[in-house]
């Protein structure tokens, strides 16, 4: 089974829009589909700014991972298959599939290990592909799908260089190499901890996994008495006390192996603009970049709309940017995936792209090469 | 000892914080507090450091807000704080949708619950916390008559009641009527359908028989599939689409009440429309009302027989057929509490049965004010009535009597004798009855200046004269406040409150409250009204908590008279021997008072075979 994570920069960048679009395109495909969100999808409004939402219909035989409560939500008729023992504000997640074709409302499992676990059960059932919804902005519970789709757009900055920026430095966030082949394990459940081996096999090992506070700094520096070969951060990490931290350990960094959790944790843990100047001056020290595990981005999708405040209202309102002029300033700036906007014509074959056996017939990409 | 981290990610407030610190630190948590301005990583550090069992964060939403509640999450998520720490959040504008969104555990909707704080932090969402709080928490549904001995501390009246009542049973025996009939058929018609609901060949045969004791507008309906003006079936669109409508923060409000846990507080429904009575319903719901009151048309009290199916028309009052009152119910809360009336017409007895069977826990039944000012003849409805008690024992339900007479104009105490007439008639039948004094300021009020002064006097003196004659609940509606409100909400809403503030700190068991467009909606009763009214009580009932009403010396004199005005009418109908005569001579409301007996069924009455 292949999963795929639908993440966004910010709200209303078009990741459940993108996820409808690969969802129609799937099921044209024949794949055997499931559904799940982090967050929650498939209202008709926008909780915060009351605008309209796009909303998930199923057809019949898709599966979806919800909380129990939001199945009466819809107006699809599912039967419940499996009630697992993830709670969530909304109730219990239960794996249902669709008898009867309509609307439903997402509420699935909000953090990695729930979301893993989910994973698995319909993997076991037969799915093909399950699609994984993000929320917000939140990018660390899909690490555990085994791609990703990005959305960014106006919503993000109205400014089309900004958003094209950001966009850089976050796909750039994922291009360190595969796994080290001498990393610890990740581990999905307990405790995580910082990690300094020292030159000759010396290992210290903090309380906590995460570079978040001036006493940790504090606590790692000490641990520069001699060539390092390797820090492992497997937590959050705040960017500026690492540049900190890379600056006292000067030459006794140069060439270690700088570990981390994922891209996705760096992501959450500070401005991606941040990271990609982290990396070009650790680069430059002969240090490297690894992560114990990641999650390869597939695609890159843009959005016009951002929703602007009426202040005579006291209401949103929907607004855009020059469309045009937003892909191209972020297809000249991120090369390593594809970039569309999917309500753009595009030659990009999405299905085979995200890893499915599939590919969408040629009608479905919308019109010739861009230039 | 469980440790709690309370965070104000809000840049200048934190004073839901530190009331919540208050209140968990009487709990005995062991809290901290950060101060407002604090960074999402500042958050996560601390939390590091500190282990604590749950962070609680206080915000009001806005948009890019969300962002950054979204990366508080993800930074909890990223350092591994999730597997050993809950999250949750309330706040301005945070529902339970945002909070799933945002990814937290808990979301804390409105006002601060804590006991809805303490089950979350005990690992217990849903369920009552260990550590208890101060304030009620309604999970059950209610038990208005639980408590009460129904002992009469008025002997007198207890005798004449007993007189009163022997004679109505002596009169009714070997009575029936066609609703009697319709009933016992309706029974057998339910039963036969079992589970599924659905007809079968051998319910064909007592519908026959049912439709042939029905009028011609009903008997088209069934027979012809012809539908009364105006009435129409509820579209399969209409239906399938209401739960996409509620999608929401539906579910249990917040208490309406400050202190201890009376009086129930019921709204009444019934706009026409099924449909848009379960929005009403959701609304009041989430609002904090205890139950709801099913209003059915008044068309329906004058015809014999009922409509089946689900149906709906634009008209106040819903129709009631089983199907309706299964489909609304259906949507309510299951610790809502439910009253559905049935009371003042030809179809009454087939009425109680219909809530029984859709799952009422409360029915209406009133002769002397159906057999008046409700329209139908005194003779029948006191033989449905009768009948009525019966099938209220039988099916364990407790009944109201409305005292709405008083509309008309019926001094209190006339109305008072005739509701414990039909609480006597109960008793001895083995229902459970509670009187509804209708707190109003009727015409006779107004014609003889009982509330020139204030209307406190006259309205705490009908609620206290009950505790002098009988130890019983009592449910002032339906609804309090009648005749005091204009159209002008907030004055209608205010009118309300007071009423409903009144009755509470005079004991009251329930109240029934209307919305403050209720009395003067030229057409459907909107929400917003609703929750006008809802909030108004609130406030007022903040506003008094424990202190209450004091009355002039004016209060025990109107108390004594109305008292010995109740005994000289009970005195009236015993000696007059007749109490059916007695509701066409008037004795408990006459033509001066605005009453004229009913009509409606009136030589239908037979002999039972």
């Amino acid at each position: 089974m292949l999963s795929i994570g639908f993440a966004g920069t910010a709200k209303n960048t078009g990741k459940t829009t993108t996820a409808l679009h690969v969802l129609a395109l799937a099921r044209e495909a024949g794949l055997r589909l499931a559904l799940t969100s982090i967050g929650y999808d498939g209202e008709n409004k926008d909780n915060i700014t009351g605008l309209p939402k796009p909303r998930y219909l199923l057809e019949k035989g898709a599966c979806l991972a919800t909380a129990q409560g939001c199945l009466k939500m819809g107006t699809a008729r599912c039967c419940i298959h499996t009630v697992t023992g993830i709670q969530t504000i909304l109730g219990r997640v239960v794996i249902a599939e669709v008898e009867a074709p309509g609307y439903v409302v997402l509420a699935g499992p909000n953090r990695k290990s729930d979301l893993r676990t989910v994973l698995e059960i319909f993997a076991r059932i037969g799915v093909e592909f399950t699609l994984v919804d993000g929320a917000l902005n939140r990018l660390v519970p899909l690490t555990a799908a085994d791609g990703l789709v990005l959305s960014t757009g106006a919503a993000l900055d109205e400014r089309i260089p900004v958003v094209a920026a950001h966009a850089r430095a976050l796909l750039s966030l994922f291009q360190p190499p595969a796994v080290h082949p001498r990393a610890e394990p990740s581990s999905p459940e307990g405790p995580l901890s910082i990690c300094l081996r020292q030159a000759g096999g010396r290992e210290i090992h903090l309380e906590t996994g995460s570079l978040l506070s001036e006493q940790t700094l504090e606590i790692l520096t000490a641990g520069f008495d001699r060539q390092i070969a390797a820090l492992t951060i497997p937590g959050a990490c705040n960017p500026s006390l690492l540049q900190r931290l890379l600056e006292r350990g000067n030459a006794h960094l140069d060439g270690a192996d700088l570990i981390f959790g994922s891209p996705l944790k760096l992501a959450a843990s500070g401005d991606p603009q941040a990271w990609s100047l982290l990396f070009q001056e650790a680069d430059k020290h002969g240090q490297r970049v690894v992560y114990q595990e990641s999650v390869p981005p597939r695609l890159l999708t843009v959005n016009p709309f951002y929703p602007s405040y009426l202040q005579r209202y006291e209401t949103y309102g929907p607004s855009t940017v020059d469309k045009i002029a937003l892909l191209a300033a972020v297809r000249q700036q991120v090369t390593q995936v594809p970039v569309v906007d999917i309500r753009q014509p595009h030659s990009t074959s999405i299905l085979s792209l995200l890893g499915t056996s599939r590919q969408e017939p040629l009608q479905d990409r919308g019109g010739p090469d861009e230039p | 000892m469980h440790k709690v981290l309370l965070v104000p990610l809000d840049p200048v407030h934190d004073n839901a914080i530190k009331l919540l610190r208050r209140r968990l630190d009487d709990c005995g948590f062991a809290t901290l507090t950060l101060p407002p301005g604090t960074t999402p990583e500042e958050v996560i550090e601390k939390a590091l450091q500190e282990h604590p069992n749950a962070i609680l964060v206080s915000r009001t939403l806005g948009y890019k807000v969300a962002e950054t509640l979204g990366r508080l999450i993800d930074l909890a998520e990223a350092s591994g704080l999730r597997e050993t720490t809950r999250l949750g959040i309330g706040g301005m504008a945070i529902t339970r949708e945002v909070g799933a969104e945002l990814g937290f555990d808990a979301s804390f909707v409105g006002e601060l619950r804590m006991d809805e704080v303490l089950a979350f932090l005990e690992g217990k969402a849903g369920a009552e916390p260990a550590v208890q709080v101060r304030g009620p928490a309604r999970l059950a549904k209610p038990d208005l008559v639980s408590g009460y001995t129904y002992t009469f501390k008025d002997p007198e009246i207890q005798a004449l009641l007993e007189m009163i009542t022997s004679q109505i049973l002596e009169w009714v025996d070997g009575k029936t009527s066609p609703a009697i009939q319709r009933a016992q058929l309706r029974r057998e018609l339910i039963e036969a359908a079992g589970e599924s609901g659905e007809r079968n060949a051998g319910q064909a045969h007592l519908l026959a028989r049912y439709i042939d004791l029905c009028d011609g507008e009903i008997q088209a309906f069934y027979r012809d599939g012809k539908l009364p003006d105006g009435v129409r079936w509820l579209g399969s669109h209409e239906i399938e689409s209401l739960p996409e409508k509620l999608a929401g923060s539906w579910g249990k409000g917040g208490s309406i009440r400050h202190v201890g846990e009376k009086p129930t507080l019921f709204a009444q429904y019934g706009t026409g429309c099924p449909i848009m009575d379960v929005v009403h319903i959701k609304a009041c719901e989430a609002w904090g009302i205890d139950g709801v009151i099913h209003f059915d048309p008044s068309w329906g009290a004058l015809q014999e027989g009922l409509l089946s199916g689900l149906v709906t028309h634009e008209h106040d009052g819903t129709i009631l057929t089983l199907e309706n009152l299964r489909f609304i119910r259906s949507y309510m809360e299951p610790y809502t509490a439910w009253n559905v009336r049935g009371h003042r017409g030809l179809n009454t007895p087939e009425m109680q049965v219909l809530a029984h069977a859709a799952g009422a826990d409360y029915l209406k039944i009133n002769i002397p004010y159906g057999g008046t000012a409700g329209g139908t003849d005194p003779a029948r409805l006191t033989v449905d009535g009768v009948y009525s008690l019966r099938l209220a024992a039988e099916f364990g339900l407790p009944y109201d009597i409305p005292g709405n007479d008083e509309l008309s104009g019926v001094p209190p105490h006339k109305t008072f004798a005739g509701i414990l007439i039909m609480m006597a008639l109960g008793l001895r039948l083995g229902a459970k009855p509670i009187p509804k004094p209708l707190l109003c300021c009727s015409p006779y009020m107004t014609i003889y200046g009982e509330m020139d002064d204030n209307m406190v006097d006259m309205n705490i003196a009908k609620l206290a004269v009950w505790q002098e004659i009988v130890d019983t609940p009592v449910w002032p509606g339906e609804p309090v406040g009648f005749m005091t409100h204009t159209s002008e909400r907030v004055q209608s809403s205010i009118a309300t409150a007071a009423h409903v503030a009144l009755a509470a700190r005079q004991g009251a068991t329930a109240v029934t409250f209307a919305s403050s467009d209720e009395a003067y909606s030229k057409g459907p009763i909107s929400i917003p009204a609703r929750i006008d009214t809802i909030r108004a009580v609130k406030d007022l009932l903040r506003f008094f908590g424990s202190a209450g009403f004091e009355p002039t010396p004016r209060e025990p004199q109107i108390r004594l008279l109305l008292h010995e005005r109740i005994r000289e009418v009970l005195r009236t109908v015993a000696e007059r021997g007749d109490f059916v005569a007695s509701l066409y001579e008037g004795l408990l409301g006459n033509q001066e008072d605005g009453l004229y007996p009913g009509r409606a069924g009136r030589g239908t009455v037979v002999q039972s075979k």
